[in-house]
């Protein structure tokens, strides 16, 4: 896939993921602002021709918000790890969808993982300068990378 | 007619939604069990009476693959139906899993009515006269 390929392919699942099963709409014109992301998510595909990391980063009001829609709860009502398990989820649906265009067996999916980002270590400004910046109700609320990794050779 | 209904996923937010899924839908639920891998859901399932399973395909310990084969491969628990709830979009592993007996799959993100228009496919459209097939031997239900 060619820049503008993965960009918009990456756009429609994140979407159409968040709309499904987060009842949740989000836009891509947004600017960013350098949030401070609370949450980040992550998945492998691997390939015998390489692997592709998606990253996924969100603000805690934002983590907050789709994981109680998600599970049909009041915010108030959860917890860490519901939160967790509910962006593990998100990337897991954003890697299963934006692997279904690839046509080779041989593409896997990890298992998708998600943590707390330290907020005290967090540099500013590493937002926003590559992968796609999506806001909610007007505020930047994450931040999606794809790190694509080629293999010079062996297996997958 | 209610129905025994088995949930096999590692994420506890999924087992919640489809839980929640299953009764908007109107889906009729006797008892509702859950595990978070395919061998917590074999031990579960010994003695139960199960009318079926819903389950994901990664997952850590047993996945959904080894679950059905050690599912499908011995009485009495072979003829329970298995629905996978996935996010694997990879029409040959799909295909895997319906050749290893899965009676079909739903792809996530799902809407309700997805979930409900195959489960009624799978399970005789819910009909309270359809047949319930044979109870195990020696299951206490």
């Amino acid at each position: 896939m060619i820049m503008h390929q993965w960009e918009r392919a990456l756009k429609d699942v994140i979407s159409e993921v968040l709309e499904t099963m987060f009842f949740t709409v989000v836009d891509f014109e947004v600017e960013s602002t350098g949030a401070p992301f609370r949450y980040q998510s992550e998945i492998v595909i691997s390939g015998k021709k390489g692997r592709i990391a998606i990253s996924l980063r969100v603000t805690g009001q934002f983590a907050r918000m789709i994981t109680a829609n998600l599970i049909g709860v009041d915010e108030e009502g959860i917890g860490e790890a519901d939160i967790e398990d509910a962006l593990k989820e998100f990337i897991n649906m954003i890697g299963g969808n934006y692997h279904v265009p690839m046509k080779d067996y041989e593409w896997s999916l990890g298992i998708p993982q998600a943590w707390e980002i330290d907020l005290a270590g967090q540099e500013p400004g590493i937002t926003g300068s590559t992968g796609l910046c999506f806001g909610c109700f007007g505020e930047e609320a994450g931040y999606v990378s794809l790190q694509y990794h080629e293999m010079a050779d062996g297996p997958g | 007619m209610s129905y025994n209904i088995l949930v096999v996923d590692d994420s506890k937010s999924m087992r919640m939604v489809i839980r929640k899924t299953l009764e908007i839908s109107g889906f009729r639920i006797g008892d509702y069990l859950e595990a978070s891998n395919g061998r917590e859901a074999l031990d579960l399932m010994e003695g139960k009476w199960i009318d079926l399973i819903l389950s994901d395909i990664h997952m850590p310990v047993m996945d959904g693959f080894e679950f059905i084969k050690s599912l499908k491969g011995k009485a009495p628990n072979c003829d329970i139906p298995v629905v996978f709830i996935t996010t694997e979009g990879n029409k040959d592993r799909l295909q895997d899993l319906m050749d290893c007996g899965a009676s079909g799959y739903i792809r996530k993100p799902f809407r309700p009515e997805e979930i409900f228009a195959l489960l009624s496919q799978v399970m005789g459209e819910f009909d309270d006269n359809a047949p319930m097939g044979k109870s195990p031997e020696g299951c206490d239900f």
